[in-house]
């Protein structure tokens, strides 16, 4: 799907320019535009924007020949410079995946709202049903 | 609707979980930073490694290069990084000259600067939180930061300082400036904290730091307590003044003409055995009157880390007449405690006829120990006594007068404010008098007290408190070319009091410059009680009246931290001298070399022998029984008769015990224990008194002596030597060799009168026993010896102690006698020596690297190198760009227009 790599490509982009948390922006974004599967969209987020972050900090801990991660490996007990990456690929991935999720369902809250708001009529109702906007019930949140 | 609210839930939960954990990760959970801000790659801790290879924006030429543009600076200065980092500068003015240090150390060791001078200033709690309290406490009761503003003023009156310290400090903010979050030093951001601008006053708080390490006296209440409470006579036969066999700095021969006598009374000396009558036994410790406050010996609390007296720094200049190349060598090593990142950092500064080479300590401008074309000059800590305990008599509990010469006079009372990170800022109140601070007010157990034993209600006498301008002296120093130029710089120089040596094309000197005030023979060595003897200090000796030695005819100077003049001297220096051991090497070292080149000057300071081993051991092994002494004469005849002698025992001992098992088995471990010791004993016998690091002897002789000593005395010390100061080991030995019979080896808990040899063969069982745990501990396997190398591992450790940022397990030869005075975490902070000359030559070392970040491969560059003994060619250039090759980096400083 698209979510991936599109927000490898904003982490990127946003990450010199904003705070640590910017993951999560893009994140919500497209959570909030596609709410539908709100799980495959956590995913996305997660390796989307923790790939960006692993291929940054790898870049940076080849250039420096692992001198750095592997003296501060230790300090925050995992192993090697490998372990470090991998914590960093999993806070950048987890503050995007948490973002989409949130985006996600408060796309789909907003849309219950707009439904229960407008008392519309059976016919929008399928129309809404044939627009493609799904409301899933929740899959064990 | 239910729906809605449904869904409402869910999304306020997710917002809940999104919104947790990004302020879980953006705040600092105890001593973790803010995580996800440490380990985004965008501004986190990745950013901090370096590239393992250089590289630079352009090239210049055959050379790497970059400009800067910097706001302050009024002049281009030629920042000129040679293959080790270190940068050789070259500008029109001072100004622009100091301005370019601060920039260039700023840009190597940032946080370095940041945290020591917030360390001299007590301001670490206010970053890293109420942990750091009692420190902060500590340094600003002692009077530190207010001493340090003290002497800015008077180093701001100094044109010479004040364009130092002012062009430093504009250097350092313009690194500062340039700085975005995301670039801040790796430490700054593991502790979540922003650097400050940098001012002058910071500069100052790195004087007061070195002030506080070098002439803090330890001694003084660990002293008090064993004369209160073990007896003047045991006080003053076991604890003398002068360590027994000292080699002085300045001895008679080589000092000019007749010396004044300045003291007040005349010259008394205290050995080992003669108790000698008089103001020395209690020096200047008057009776308590009755019902006074209990005394310093009840005073809880460990004694505070005494100075080793082991470690120290050497000095030395060798004539022109003893070189082969004709022209003066000088050497100086400075034994420090051991960081990363160093103290040190190695520079040339070049301006006009300013041109020197050496290291700088981080956080001051110019330079401590170094060279130029035609000079050299090195220091060595002159461990005077210039830290004194009074004990006032307060008027009431509310510690507003106190009395003084029979008249109240007032305490000033100052409140100051601590901050502390994460907290409310703290309110201490600091009592001072007129001769100086009280730190601690009071002797209930709910007053402030220190890590260490600080005696209550006492005042504290200090010269690193009177305003004074060290830097002033140091910066002299670089530009001083004659012998009466270089005792002329160094008149500023106050506390610490240092032992000075100097060189250059054609003369040697070594001077002992400081603030020394006039005191009795004894006095301060102990609390002294201010209402009973006033014991202020009154004067001090004047510059003509210190001690200075040029070109003697022997041809050579040295100083390793021992006594620094002649018994019979009436001028009195201080007690806490360095047992003489490791002067008395470095003398004979000197002596025998009659052509002296850098070569040997290096061995000199890499030199491991051990004149304390040469002269204990023999007498330890003269107490083991026959059994275990193999002949000193080692040829084959001799050798068979003596096995035969042991083959003969040991079946004496079998014979004994074919009666049962277990008689049997303790008859093989009683075997096996006899090998082990007599294969300890054979090891001893043929050392040859060095610590070399795959030497096993080092390790047995060093557990076996420590264990001696300890068990001579523990008895004597009530079981209790945290309380109470061992006797220095000079006494010990010099007990051992001329009186074994003494009573001090009789353990007093016992009926029977025990000899020095009772103690000697009981502390070689307990050797036995400690080494073996050692190789247990250390996992060692049977085959592989426990070498010295692996028996003291040297560490290096990160100012923040974060282990794996420091490096720990180098193998280092040396030992705390020997001239290479190498402990674990102390040593050689810096190696250094020159040949002056038509052509100069320098190498140097230090253990560490030019960069302070942990990310860089120039961290820790050189620590291999110096645990391995070997040195750098230290260049001082001329011009820019006289380095051929192009591993230099040119960094051009420009002023904005």
């Amino acid at each position: 799907m698209i979510r991936l790599p599109l927000l490898f490509v904003a982490t990127l982009l946003g990450g010199p320019l904003f705070a640590w948390w910017w993951p999560a922006v893009p994140a919500l974004l497209t959570g909030f535009w596609k709410p539908a599967r709100p799980v495959r969209g956590f995913l996305a987020a997660l390796i989307g924007s923790g790939l960006a972050w692993v291929v940054v900090a790898l870049w940076f801990d080849v250039r420096n020949g692992g001198l750095l991660s592997g003296r501060l490996a230790p300090l925050f007990h995992v192993p090697g410079g490998v372990g470090l990456i991998a914590v960093t690929g999993l806070v950048g991935g987890l503050t995007a995946g948490l973002g989409s999720l949130f985006g996600s369902s408060f796309r789909r809250f907003w849309a219950s709202l707009h439904d229960a708001l407008v008392e519309d009529p059976p016919e929008e109702d399928e129309e809404k049903e044939k627009s493609g906007i799904q409301v899933e019930g929740g899959t064990g949140y | 609707m239910n729906k809605s609210v449904r869904l409402l839930a869910v999304a306020l939960l997710h917002l809940a979980l999104l919104w947790g954990w990004v302020a879980l990760l953006d705040g600092k959970r105890g001593p973790l930073p803010p995580v996800g801000r440490f380990v985004s790659p965008f501004e986190g801790f990745w950013r901090n490694g370096e590239p393992l290879s250089d590289t630079a924006a352009s090239r210049h030429g055959s050379h790497r290069g970059e400009e800067v543009v910097l706001e302050g600076l009024t002049a281009t200065v030629v920042a000129e990084y040679d293959h080790r980092g270190v940068p050789h500068l070259f500008a029109p003015d001072l100004h622009a000259l100091f301005f370019a240090q601060g920039y260039v150390t700023a840009r190597d060791r940032l946080w370095q600067m940041d945290i020591q001078s917030r360390a001299g200033l007590g301001r670490l709690a206010e970053v890293m939180g109420p942990g750091l309290l009692g420190f902060d406490r500590e340094r600003r009761r002692f009077g530190l930061p207010a001493s340090a503003r003290a002497a800015l003023e008077v180093a701001l009156r100094d044109s010479l300082t004040r364009v130092a310290l002012e062009g430093y400090s504009a250097g350092v903010n313009a690194w500062i400036t340039s700085l975005k979050r995301s670039g801040y030093p790796l430490e700054f951001k593991l502790l979540d904290y922003a650097p400050e601008p940098w001012t002058p006053l910071k500069s100052l708080a790195l004087v007061k730091n070195m002030q506080w390490t070098l002439s803090r006296d330890r001694e003084d209440v660990g002293l008090a307590r064993v004369l209160d409470s073990l007896g003047a006579g045991f006080f003053s036969r076991y604890y003398p003044l002068r360590h027994p066999g000292t080699e002085p700095v300045f001895p008679r021969d080589i000092l000019p003409g007749p010396r004044h006598d300045s003291a007040e009374h005349g010259s008394q000396t205290a050995g080992v055995g003669g108790g000698r009558r008089g103001a020395t036994i209690n020096q200047g410790r008057a009776r308590a009157p009755k019902g006074a406050e209990p005394s310093v010996a009840d005073l809880p609390g460990p004694l505070a880390s005494r100075p080793d007296p082991g470690s120290g720094s050497n000095n030395f200049a060798i004539a022109r007449a003893r070189t082969r190349e004709g022209a003066p060598l000088l050497a100086n090593d400075p034994h420090l405690d051991l960081t990363l990142p160093s103290l040190w950092y190695e520079i040339q500064l070049k301006s006009g006829d300013l041109n020197a080479y050496g290291v700088s300590i981080v956080g001051l401008p110019g330079i401590v120990s170094g060279f130029s074309a035609s000079t050299a000059w090195g220091f060595t800590n002159g461990m005077n006594d210039v830290f004194d305990w009074l004990e006032l008599r307060f008027r009431g509990d509310s510690l507003d007068h106190y009395l003084w010469r029979g008249r109240w006079h007032p305490v000033r009372r100052v409140i100051d404010t601590i901050a502390v990170r994460g907290r409310d800022p703290v309110i201490d109140t600091q009592l001072w008098t007129h001769v100086g601070p009280v730190p601690v007010h009071g002797a209930r157990p709910e007053a402030v007290t220190f890590g260490e034993a600080v005696p209550p209600l006492h005042a504290l006498q200090w010269t690193a408190l009177h305003p004074s301008n060290e830097l002033g002296a140091f910066l002299r120093l670089l530009t001083a070319r004659s012998v009466p130029g270089f005792r002329r710089a160094l008149r500023g120089l106050e506390t610490p009091a240092q032992n000075a040596v100097f060189a250059n094309r054609t003369d040697i000197a070594l001077g002992h410059f400081g603030r020394v005030p006039l005191k009795r023979m004894g006095q301060g060595r102990l609390p002294a009680r201010g209402t009973v003897s006033p014991t202020e200090w009154r004067a001090y000796l004047p510059a003509s009246e210190l001690p200075f030695a040029v070109n003697p005819a022997r041809g050579w100077l040295a100083s390793a931290n021992q006594e620094l003049t002649d018994a019979e001297d009436p001028r009195y220096f201080g007690s806490g001298f360095y047992p003489p051991e490791r002067a008395q090497r470095l003398h004979r070292l000197l002596v025998s070399d009659g052509e002296a080149t850098l070569s040997s000057a290096w061995e000199i300071m890499r030199d491991d022998y051990s004149r304390l081993a040469a002269r204990a051991l023999p007498l330890l092994l003269r107490h083991l029984p026959p059994g275990y002494k193999l002949p000193d004469v080692v040829d084959s005849a001799h050798t068979d008769d003596s096995l035969a002698r042991q083959d003969e025992l040991e079946s004496e001992i079998e014979a004994d015990t074919f009666a049962s098992p277990e008689a049997q088995a303790e008859a093989a471990a009683a075997r096996l224990a006899l090998e082990e010791s007599r294969r300890a004993v054979a090891v001893l016998q043929a050392w040859d008194y060095r610590y070399a690091t795959a030497a096993v002897a080092p390790a047995l002789f060093d557990a076996w002596w420590s264990a001696f000593c300890a068990r001579v005395w523990i008895d004597e010390l009530r079981g209790d030597t945290v309380k109470y100061p061992l006797p220095p080991r000079s006494v010990t030995l010099a007990l051992l060799a001329q009186d074994s019979l003494s009573a001090a080896f009789d353990d007093v808990r016992t009926a029977a009168r025990e000899s020095a040899g009772d103690i000697a063969r009981a502390a070689f069982a307990v050797a036995l026993d400690s080494v073996r745990a050692r190789r247990a501990g250390l996992r060692l396997p049977a085959d592989s010896a426990l070498t010295w190398g692996r028996a003291r591992p040297v560490s290096i450790p990160h100012l923040l102690r974060l282990g794996p940022l420091g490096m720990q397990g180098l193998e280092v030869n040396g030992c705390r006698e020997c001239v290479n005075a190498q402990k674990t975490s102390h040593g050689p902070s810096w190696r250094m020596a020159v040949q002056t000359g038509r052509r100069p030559e320098a190498w140097g070392i230090y253990p560490g690297g030019q960069s302070g970040n942990p990310g860089s491969p120039r961290y820790a560059a050189f620590v291999k190198d110096w645990a391995e003994g070997r040195g750098y060619r230290l260049l001082l250039l001329k011009w820019p760009l006289e380095i051929p090759d192009s591993t230099s980096f040119i960094l051009a400083l420009k002023a904005k227009r």
